[in-house]
């Protein structure tokens, strides 16, 4: 199937990738041998951007969530490996995640703290050349004629800068201490039970 | 061997592509693409989001251009000061470098220096794109040439995920320790009366201890844990993929336990916290396995006690388990 990865990303902007630092802390509880967060999370996105629509997903981050489980369960199967600390765990993350709320515009708002903090702890040029391109819409020559650099140099900022916005938006990388959550007791455990011979 | 992509490798490919998208694709690019694309699906995951960030850019961007312009001289507190002009007399400099106490920069020296708090990670990006990740109580001074991506590690742990150029060799120094890389990721680690510890997560790094005659340069590949003890050579030792991942726990504030024994159990927590665990003699070598968070070592300590059988004591900036 050819996807149209450009028509699809305005709807993954939207709706998967400001859910993502959450759906990562949730998925970070768990050790799942062999698998990363970064593995499934990357292999999440590539699930929901081949589905045949995305319009008729009407709960995306329902929708994240039990595709991440289905990932997470796949993975078990193939290893043999039953993992990550209780059984109870997988139920644990399908626990309601929060769609399509009265608050969205307030969510909106964080939306925009968060790209203005993250684009902020970019370098200088490259903050610059995502500026220039993205919000005042120059384009590369332009940009390129602005700052004085070449298009190959705009070309690599860019690249530069989306990677960085990649890690950033998905950790929802704030500088601060990590918030102190009291667990259970049985939340501190995890075990890795290979199976079979 | 296993030699596919990392997450964060795969990552940097995407955004490439996304960047060469947005500059206009030849026909040849866009079936290069198309095999990239086909080859692995966490590729089509990868350039998924690549493409994501580049919509909410302009998602953002349209509803609020003025919240992004901003960024351009006025970064938030305690973020990156990085633009020179702003350190001519803007008010919102003098702001930040007060609102941001964490972050200094002596720029007489051309040098910049990133710390943690006590329980802090931070996340920073350096020019050429490299990002560092510090973290708790952890300190580096950025001195960047032009031959040369020098970074000094005074004090703590810091994860290093550099930007390939082969031109321009990365370098961390930990104490007598020279960690020197081309495109990889590692961590090296600095803490008081303990070896320099340097652990590889992709690609290959080199460590030196010009110093040290006894201790001749390592090459040390991905999931390599090398130990560099003071006047002693260099030790190595493989370790399995998991447990570098574990060993990175702490990115997202936990701590991994595979049976580590008490004592060090205890050490480590004393890393994240003001507040100590404190262990009698007779208990430092039973063992605990487990993911903690790292700023609650309360919530270690009840969990160590359930699982061994203990009691937990309270007491003012301190936690001890007893019989």
């Amino acid at each position: 199937m050819e996807i149209d990865f450009q028509e699809r990303a305005r709807w993954l902007a939207r709706h998967i990738l400001p859910f993502e630092p959450m759906l990562r802390s949730r998925l970070r509880r768990m050790f799942v041998h062999g698998m990363e967060v970064d593995d499934i999370v990357q292999e999440m996105y590539a699930r929901i951007v081949s589905q045949p629509s995305l319009e008729t997903i009407k709960y995306p981050r329902q929708y994240a969530i039990q595709t991440a489980t289905a990932i997470i369960i796949d993975h078990m199967r193939r290893s043999r490996v039953i993992s990550i600390h209780t059984a109870g765990d997988l139920d644990q993350l399908e626990i309601s995640a929060p769609d399509a709320t009265p608050e969205q515009q307030l969510e909106f708002r964080d939306e925009i703290a968060e790209v203005a903090r993250s684009l902020a702890l970019l370098p200088e040029r490259t903050r610059d050349v995502l500026i220039l391109r993205r919000v005042e819409g120059l384009s590369q020559q332009e940009t390129a004629s602005r700052l004085g650099i070449s298009i190959k140099t705009v070309e690599k900022h860019m690249a530069q800068g989306v990677a960085a916005l990649m890690a950033l938006f998905g950790r929802g990388g704030k500088s601060s201490p990590h918030p102190s959550t009291p667990k259970r007791a049985d939340d501190h455990e995890y075990k890795i039970l290979p199976s079979g011979d | 061997m296993n030699t596919r992509f990392s997450p964060p490798e795969i990552d940097r490919t995407a955004a490439e592509w996304a960047a060469r998208r947005c500059s206009g694709l030849t026909s040849q690019d866009q079936s290069a693409l198309d095999r990239w694309l086909k080859a692995d699906p966490r590729h089509v995951g990868a350039y998924a989001k690549a493409e994501a960030v580049l919509a909410q850019l302009d998602r953002v961007g349209a509803a609020a251009p003025d919240a992004l312009r901003m960024t351009v001289f006025s970064p938030p507190n305690g973020s990156v000061l990085r633009r020179r002009t702003m350190l001519v007399g803007s008010v919102a400099a003098g702001l930040a470098v007060t609102a941001g106490g964490a972050v200094w920069l002596t720029r007489l020296l051309g040098q910049e220096s990133y710390s943690t708090r006590v329980g802090e990670t931070r996340e920073i990006v350096l020019s050429d794109g490299s990002m560092v990740t510090l973290n708790t109580d952890s300190r580096i001074v950025v001195h960047y040439g032009k031959a040369r991506r020098e970074i000094q590690l005074l004090q703590g742990e810091g994860l290093f995920d550099v930007a390939k150029n082969k031109k321009r060799p990365f370098v961390v120094m930990a104490g007598d320790t020279q960690v020197r890389a081309v495109g990889t990721s590692f961590t090296v680690k600095l803490l008081p009366e303990q070896p320099v510890q340097v652990l590889v997560r992709e690609g290959v790094v080199e460590i030196k201890r010009p110093q040290v005659p006894q201790a001749p340069p390592v090459r040390l590949v991905a999931n390599t844990l090398a130990l560099a003890p003071p006047q002693a050579p260099i030790s190595t030792e493989a370790v399995p993929r998991i447990q570098v991942t574990r060993d990175l726990a702490w990115r997202e504030g936990r701590i991994a336990f595979d049976n580590e024994t008490l004592a060090n159990a205890a050490r480590e927590f004393g890393r994240y916290s003001d507040i100590q665990v404190r262990v009698p003699p007779e208990l430092e070598n039973q063992t605990i396995t487990g993911l903690f968070v790292s700023n609650d070592p309360v919530g270690f300590a009840r969990a160590a006690a359930i699982s061994l059988n203990l009691h937990v004591e309270v007491a003012n900036r301190e936690v001890r388990l007893t019989r």
